[in-house]
């Protein structure tokens, strides 16, 4: 049981330590030349600074909630990859409808446009 | 670790297949063809299909052991009922949308998607089929109410359903959490027999449970005090769904409630009566007084949607065979009585505005005789009047609470139904007593006219000559198990 | 056996066709043009006239034990103990009301499209017409008290409807309103005896409660029931003291007074006390009530009858007299012959008011007497069949209303005492003198007007003549035993009333008396036609009435005043009533009753004012609103626990 334990807390031990290690890394590594852009907090090329209310395209809203709705239909695949061999044939059927669905929603989707950046 | 596979009944949902199917099918094919009417004519294909498999289950009882879903008389009974009402929904919303700027392609399967979850929560015996159906029916409904991306009205709506919605969930998945902690179960048959060895109605942890769970459907059937999005929301969703919305949604989940009680709660309900009691005055009261004054017909509807909420509460606290009866006969006249208002008040919508101002309606009997007969009709059922479905309806009800000893909630229903006639009268005399104001160029759209002719029809008919509904009912209620 | 399920499978459609009419008009009517909505109007009514007489030959057929069929449509709202089926009951009795509702309805209906042809709202008219044919049906083919109720109500509807048809008129709005308070003031009582049957008996089926009824029923309790039922009774059928509305209802068209207000609507108390008959017999004070009251209707309403000129308040007067014998009829213990009585006065009557509708509508609306006249050569067909109705309404031997009123008079001969049958007499040479100066008046002497007559097209005239047809050979399916005749109605109409046996047939010897009182009612009747014509037709007669007047001024001025029932009521129940009512808004309402009242309807409505309130739009506000109903509901389950 005790080793149970174990293996998590060096799982997180591991996961701490190779960013902390890089991050160190590249601090005493690297020149350090500062200019003022450099300086500025960083976010993705975008003015940091600015009105709270800031507007931005509803694009994004909708890349990231189709990303959110297959991603978490992915999610039902693992459990049943995990389990294949014992729900055998019936879970082979009941994950091609799922999949079909799945399917049929992208395709909606995508005809409806939703995948054009416009 | 061993699966036990569930045995697939797939006879027992077909007819939900059949609605999901025709439903995507219509969505695919508003993507690729782009054609309003092929849309409206597989949804409508979808369900009248739906329909026929159920009739051809009636009669055929069974609940599954270790199954979500249960398939007997009384589920079919609501299913029927549910398919009906998207039906008459679908037909008053063929002239309404053309007119109004809602995006149609998606209207239709979306109100397929919601009768699939009405139909899906009426039968479910598991607390999660149950919270999902709530769901598929609820976002289906979010995106229905704010289909007129033109009005602000119906966007600001659907956001303030959302929200609410969104809170309420909450609740009821938080209630449903603390049901499965105190019973390990969600299963409704074995949580039944979790607390049936139970003395004095049940844990503490249950009973929080059941007032969370209660919040959340409270919620839905638009109970005080959690009715408050209400008027909003009926006011700013496109009419043919708000008619949709306060008769389907809300039957469904009174469909559920009943079932909630009668089957795993049975136990713990005892201690609920009280309770209920306080919530169907309420609601009956607070709905009438607040409808007295509005100028606006549908808040006045809304409001009295919510009072109705409050009559069918009654049914909910007396609780025995004859109460269910009464319950289920309310809910089927209350459905027709619904659509019928919204439908006339749909019908007279005219280009991009509607007529929602009492003022509009001042001597409508001239100019549109059919409109104003059958909603006269369908104001006097509301009211109770007598040779009208609401009568019947109302007797059933009152009679069921007195024989059940709950007198006083009948005389407070009485006076409640003597309240509300002084704003159904008042909107009815506006329509024929006064002069006309030239409203002009409001359509005549012939088959919602049609539609609600045929239902105006059906509230006499089922007010002059009950019987059959009532055995079918006798029947739908034999379903449940005893009490 | 095959016969009798014949007539339970189509009885429904005697009420339903006119029913049916009644739809077509309300819906469509406006659209399709007034020929359609006559034919449809008129077909349904006819229709369903052929198949009661259909209905009626089949069920002559039918043995005498046989004669009585039930059939139960549907039950309206069945719930435990309770229930309220639909029954629609076929025995003698309303077979021949039946048959005469439908086919003086009929006839009614074909003179109604000539005489209303002119009208706009004609449509709105023969709806209104069929739907009270449809309620009238419903009455008498009722078989519990609710579907009579039903019907009973239905009629004061339509009634009301019907006499304020020409609504821009506000004399007309003014006497439907009258009619419509004055009668429902007598069905809250019968409303009350309805209640008062249920709480004896468990049940308002007409064949259980009446056969029960000697059981059940103390003499108390009856008279307490007949006399709630004669209450209503006395409200529908116009008898003193609620009498006054009837008058009044001639704001009505004329075919609507003829069908509503003499042959049909006002019958229904008299078919109502002849349907419950066997719990008045129960009670000997009820029965005398109902003798007593018809007799003074009979006789006070003659007396007014006498000096009034408007011809249509005339046969009003003339109506309620006659409504007041029927009653008699019943109050003696012969209610076969008032239901007699009752169909004959039905086709006299409807024939004297269609013959004066046709005279009003020859002269324009003309409807005083005394501006009439010498008509007989213009309008020669409406003074024929006119004068066999006056004829058969003095109850010349012959005509139909003598048979009939003889039967009522024999029986208040036998069981009412010489007095009343001296009073009913004095009527009876009343009613001759009233119908005649009609006569005289309107058809003979000097012409005394000038406008273009309007001859009455044929549909108006062929009603007239087979109504005048009617009147005379009505009365020969009751001729008395003592005529050689067989009474065929009143033996039809016993099995009803079995119980009691109508009139014994006189054996023997005891013919002569009989005889003789026809004898001297014909020779009544002929002493007030001839007194009519002696003041009216010859000249030395002329100044007769005036003379006459002047003499007894006092009597003349009672009757011209109707007995001052109205300025009684006025003075006794509307005056005080308005002045208790100042007193009352005054000192009681405005302080304390309307405080109160006001304060119950105001806070009702300031809750409506105040609900709306809470309602401001905001998500948040509606979330804590939310959030304080779960903390009450959890500070409940913490109570609970």
């Amino acid at each position: 049981m005790q080793g149970y334990w174990l293996a998590i807390v060096l799982t997180f031990l591991i996961a701490a330590l190779i960013p902390g290690l890089l991050i160190f890394l590249s601090t005493i590594l690297g020149p350090k030349r500062l200019t003022p852009e450099k300086a500025l907090p960083f976010e993705c090329g975008m003015d940091p600074s600015g009105p709270a209310r800031e507007r931005f395209p509803i694009k994004f809203y909708l890349v990231a909630v189709l990303f959110l709705v297959f991603d978490v239909e992915v999610v039902f695949f693992y459990p049943w990859a995990v389990l294949y061999k014992k729900l055998a044939i019936f879970g082979l059927l009941e994950m091609m409808v799922f999949t079909l669905f799945v399917g049929l929603a992208l395709l909606y989707a995508w005809k409806e446009g939703v995948l054009e950046w416009r | 670790m061993d699966i036990a596979f569930p045995a697939v009944n797939l006879k027992g949902v077909l007819p939900q297949l059949v609605v999901t199917s025709f439903a995507v099918a219509g969505l695919l094919v508003d993507a690729f063809y782009r054609s309003t009417r092929m849309v409206f004519a597989i949804s409508l294909l979808g369900l009248v299909l739906a329909l026929l498999l159920f009739l051809s289950n009636w009669g055929k009882d069974g609940v599954y052991e270790g199954a979500l879903l249960a398939v007997d008389n009384y589920t079919v009974f609501f299913n029927i009922l549910f398919l009906l009402i998207a039906v008459a929904t679908m037909l008053l919303s063929l002239h309404y949308i053309d007119l109004t700027g809602v995006d149609s392609g998606k209207y239709y399967p979306l109100i397929l998607f919601a009768t699939l979850g009405m139909m899906l929560l009426v039968s479910s015996m598991d607390l999660l089929l149950m919270f999902l159906s709530i769901e598929l029916l609820s976002v289906s409904m979010y995106i229905l109410v704010g289909s007129q991306r033109e009005r602000w009205v119906s966007n600001e709506a659907a956001m303030k359903y959302l929200l609410m919605g969104a809170f309420a969930s909450a609740f009821l998945l938080f209630g449903i959490s603390l049901v499965f902690g105190a019973t390990g179960s969600t299963s409704f048959i074995k949580i039944e027999s979790a607390l049936g060895g139970l003395a004095g109605g049940g844990p503490f942890l249950i009973h929080i449970g059941i007032a969370m769970m209660l919040v959340g459907l409270g919620f839905k059937i638009a109970m005080v005090p959690f009715h408050m999005w209400a008027p909003d929301v009926y006011d700013g969703a496109p009419t043919p769904i708000t008619g949709f919305l306060s008769t389907g949604s809300k039957i469904a989940v009174f469909a559920l409630i009943l079932r909630l009680l009668m089957n795993p709660f049975s136990v713990p309900y005892s201690q609920w009566v009280v309770a209920f009691w306080v919530f169907a005055v309420l609601s009956m009261t607070l709905g009438n007084v607040a409808a007295l004054l509005q100028r606006n017909v549908k808040r006045m509807l809304a409001y009295s949607s919510i009072a109705h909420a409050g009559y069918i509460l009654i049914a909910v606290v007396a609780m025995d065979g004859r109460a269910m009866e009464a319950a289920l006969l309310y809910m089927t006249v209350y459905a027709i009585m619904g659509l019928t208002a919204f439908g006339c008040i749909a019908l007279l919508a005219k280009g991009e505005e509607e007529r929602f101002s009492i003022e509009d309606y001042t001597g409508l009997a001239y100019n549109y005789p059919l409109q104003a007969v059958v909603l006269s009709v369908c104001l006097l059922s509301l009211a109770g009047i007598p040779l009208t479905a609401g009568f019947i309806g109302k007797f059933y009800l009152f009679s069921a609470a007195v024989k059940s000893g709950f007198i006083g909630l009948a005389v407070i229903g009485v006076l409640n139904s003597a309240i509300s006639l002084y704003y159904y009268l008042g909107l009815m005399l506006r329509m024929y007593a006064m002069p006309t104001v030239a409203v002009e160029g409001m359509g005549h759209p012939l088959v919602g006219k049609l539609a609600v002719a045929l239902l105006g029809i059906l509230i006499l008919v089922l007010g002059i000559y009950p019987s059959p509904l009532l055995g079918v009912i006798k029947e739908a209620v034999a379903a449940l198990p005893a009490i | 056996m095959v016969k009798d399920s014949c007539i339970a499978g189509c009885i429904w459609l005697i009420p339903a066709l006119p029913l049916l009419g009644a739809a077509f008009n309300c819906l469509l009517g406006r659209r399709v043009g007034n020929l359609l909505v006559g034919i449809i109007g008129c077909g349904s009514i006819g229709l369903s006239a052929v198949l009661s007489l259909f209905i009626f030959n089949t069920f002559l057929a039918l043995p005498v034990e046989q004669r009585r069929i039930e059939v139960n449509l549907y039950n309206w709202i069945p719930s435990g103990d309770f229930s309220a089926p639909l029954t629609l009951l076929l025995d003698p009795l309303s077979m021949v009301m039946a048959a005469m509702v439908s086919g003086v309805s009929f006839l009614i209906h074909v003179y109604s499209t000539g005489y209303m042809r002119k009208d706009e709202s004609f449509a709105r008219y023969f709806f209104y017409l069929n739907l009270f044919v449809f309620f009238m049906l419903l009455l008498v083919l009722a078989g519990n008290f609710l579907v009579l109720y039903i019907g009973w109500e239905g009629v004061g509807l339509c009634s009301y409807l019907l006499i304020s048809f020409w609504y821009e008129r506000e004399s007309a709005a003014r006497a439907g309103l009258k009619a419509f308070v004055v009668t429902r003031f007598g069905d809250f009582f019968f409303l009350l005896g309805i209640f008062l049957i249920f709480v004896n008996f468990g049940t308002i089926h007409f064949g259980s409660v009446f056969e029960k009824a000697p059981e059940v029923l103390s003499t108390t309790t009856a008279t307490w029931i007949a006399l709630l039922i004669f209450a209503g009774a006395i409200g529908k059928s116009a008898q003193v003291p609620l009498h006054t509305w009837l008058p009044d209802a001639m704001e009505a068209p004329t075919p609507v007074s003829a069908l509503i207000h003499a042959a049909t609507m006002v019958t229904a108390g008299v078919y109502l006390v002849a349907r419950c008959y066997t719990i008045f017999e129960l009670s000997p004070i009820a029965t005398h009530t109902v003798g007593i009251v018809g007799l003074a209707t009979a006789f006070i309403s003659a007396t007014v009858a006498l000096v009034h000129n408007d011809i249509k308040r005339i046969l009003a007067y003339s109506t309620v007299s006659q409504l007041g014998h029927m009653f008699l009829g019943l109050g003696v213990g012969a209610p076969g012959a008032a239901i007699f009585h009752l169909l004959t006065h039905a086709f006299a009557k409807a024939l004297l008011f269609l013959g004066a509708g046709a005279v009003i509508h020859a002269l324009h609306e003309e409807m005083d007497i005394k501006r009439m006249g010498a008509l007989k050569q213009y309008i020669p067909a409406t003074f024929w069949t006119f004068t066999i109705g006056a004829l058969a309404m003095s109850g010349i031997p012959g005509f139909a209303g003598f048979f009939s009123k003889d039967a009522i008079l024999h029986a208040t001969f036998v069981h009412g005492g010489v007095l009343v049958w001296l009073m009913i007499l004095l009527t009876a040479s009343f009613t001759g003198f009233y119908t005649f100066r009609i006569v005289f008046l309107a058809f003979f002497g000097e012409k005394r007007w000038d406008v273009h007559v309007e001859r009455p097209i044929g549909v108006m005239t062929v009603p007239l003549a087979a109504l005048a047809f009617l009147a005379i050979a009505g009365g020969y399916m009751g001729v008395p035993h003592a005529l050689g005749g067989m009474d065929k109605i009143g033996g039809f109409l016993a099995p009803v009333f079995s119980s009691h046996n109508p009139a014994e047939p006189a054996e023997g010897g005891a013919q002569a008396p009989e005889i003789l009182l026809m004898v001297m009612s014909a020779i009544a009747a002929f002493g007030g036609i001839g007194t009519a014509y002696y003041f009216y037709m010859t000249p030395q007669g002329k100044e007769a009435p005036n003379r006459l007047r002047q003499r007894v001024a006092p009597i003349y001025e009672l009757l011209s005043n109707a007995w001052y029932f109205d300025r009684v009521y006025q003075a006794v129940f509307v005056e005080p009533f308005m002045k208790a009512a100042g007193f009352f808004w005054e000192a009681v309402d405005s302080s304390v009753i309307d405080n109160a009242v006001r304060g119950v309807a105001n806070s009702f409505l300031g809750g409506g004012s105040i609900v709306p309130k809470l309602q401001i739009g905001a998500v948040r506000w509606y979330a804590l609103f939310m959030v304080l109903g779960i903390t009450v509901m959890l500070g409940y389950v913490f109570l609970l626990m």
